[in-house]
């Protein structure tokens, strides 16, 4: 498919609609996929997705062909991502401040899934790194290509992440678990 | 929970079906994805045209605003004021350079000191690639940014690029701050292949000009200490708004096309000199 996008790409960026047209359905669900469990919230992870495109559409002029489109894709879906959590961060910081008598969840709004709440308790770049490596099967050079650093570098990231993810996953599942108690 | 389970619990988040395609298509409507940067040929139209034209003042101003033929802002330059204050010089230039010196041509640094810090501001530097040859500078750049033929009355001396730092984990250096209180942390980082900045040393007779190109839009807009401007001149070139300034004993023509920011500047103070900045940025976007 590699091969297909980069031809596709060369094609949108002398201004074939319909080729970019093909780039979004065959990247969208994949964007997604790596959009939502980093936003933790769907319709936000939607708009996010969106966004992606719109803004690589702007910015093919600036796209080398290199084999890494779908790299490329990826590195603007994580910069539109980081914005929009700290859009959704800002818009919890007002609402806490003007709105006394709600109380703002910490949590992913629209999910009660487990493993998404614990992921939103990692930075921004480990919850990227975990989402590349494990939900999109991503080798630690290919993840080097969107996020920077070595790979030595990221495998340490990644360790660290998932022992932190493991320690967390334990005190979630106490503060659940006397939740559902009391 | 052990690892596998952690993963295998990752791997089954439950990932719901998107289809923003129409929605995309319609916003993108409008606009047309922007030509190649730098093409040759989106410039030969307008520089057959090429003229300098003063329509600026001598007086300095707060906000210099530029237009491009379309009457499109392309680039403003203004000083400093209490919302864009100057950034914060948290190391000397004697400690930079110190730094700097552990560093390899390529090579990128990350330097951090929490006081008087309390945006915890991470400045990365990287060290340029130096060359002494033209052709080996456009074999690098790849033949964009460098100038076709150089002015006759021009001699190229040397050159740099500047490569874009890989931000590092923002968290490890504040960690390492915490854990090595009063001392500075500097961090190697990564550098990526992706060109910051390049610039272009040439000799016009005793004199010497600079020429330095970046993205055009991270220069958008420009920032200056107006106490040490002390004229600023409007200028057209190729049909876009450049802007000509004297401050701290250097004159130097700024230009944007919204792509492409190009700085030329000289410490020849001269009349003739605007002449010179001119002919050189026109080689450059030719």
């Amino acid at each position: 498919m590699n091969d297909e996008l980069e031809q596709l790409a060369e094609r949108s960026k002398r201004g074939d609609r319909e080729a970019f047209s093909q780039i979004v359905r065959l990247l969208q669900q994949q964007i997604f996929r790596y959009c939502y469990p980093m936003i933790g919230n769907k319709q936000d992870a939607e708009d996010a997705v969106q966004e992606v495109f719109v803004r690589a559409y702007e910015k093919l002029h600036l796209y080398r062909e290199n084999g890494s489109f779908t790299a490329w894709m990826y590195k603007i879906a994580h910069n539109v991502s980081i914005n929009m959590i700290h859009r959704r961060r800002r818009l919890r910081g007002l609402l806490a401040r003007f709105t006394s008598e709600y109380s703002v969840s910490q949590q992913p709004e629209a999910s009660t899934d487990e493993t998404l709440a614990l992921l939103s308790e990692l930075s921004a770049f480990e919850r990227s790194l975990v989402i590349l490596k494990v939900i999109h099967d991503k080798s630690y050079n290919e993840i080097s290509v969107i996020l920077g650093g070595s790979p030595a570098y990221l495998r340490k990231k990644y360790e660290r992440a998932k022992a932190k993810l493991q320690r967390n996953h334990g005190e979630f599942y106490m503060k659940e678990r006397v939740s559902y108690e009391s | 929970m052990n690892h596998d389970a952690l993963e295998t619990n990752l791997r089954s988040i439950h990932i719901p079906n998107v289809d923003v395609h129409d929605r995309v298509m319609e916003q993108i409507g409008g606009s047309r994805a922007k030509p190649a940067l730098f093409k040759k040929t989106a410039f030969i139209m307008a520089l057959s045209v090429a003229v300098v034209c003063v329509t600026g003042f001598a007086a300095v101003r707060m906000i210099i605003d530029l237009y491009n033929e379309q009457n499109m802002r392309v680039m403003t330059l203004k000083a400093f004021d209490e919302e864009n204050p100057k950034p914060l010089q948290l190391f000397t230039q004697e400690e930079i350079n110190g730094y700097m010196a552990t560093l390899l041509p390529g090579e990128s640094i990350a330097l951090y000191r929490p006081e008087n810090n309390p945006q915890k501001i991470i400045q990365y530097y990287s060290k340029p690639v130096e060359f002494e040859r033209l052709a080996e500078m456009k074999a690098m750049i790849g033949g964009h940014y460098v100038p076709v033929a150089i002015p006759a009355a021009f001699e190229f001396i040397k050159g740099s690029i500047q490569y874009h730092p890989i931000s590092l984990d923002p968290m490890d250096i504040y960690q390492q701050a915490a854990e090595h209180p009063g001392q500075p942390v500097a961090l190697k980082a990564e550098t990526s292949r992706e060109m910051l900045n390049a610039a272009f040393h040439f000799r016009h007779g005793t004199d010497e000009y600079v020429v330095r190109l970046g993205d055009g839009a991270r220069w958008h807009t420009v920032y200056t200490e107006r106490s040490k401007v002390s004229t600023s001149e409007v200028v057209k070139v190729s049909g876009i708004d450049g802007v000509i300034t004297v401050a701290g004993g250097q004159k130097e023509l700024m230009w944007n096309n919204g792509e492409t920011y190009l700085s030329v500047s000289t410490t020849d103070l001269s009349a003739d000199a605007d002449r010179h900045l001119v002919e050189l940025l026109t080689a450059f976007i030719q």
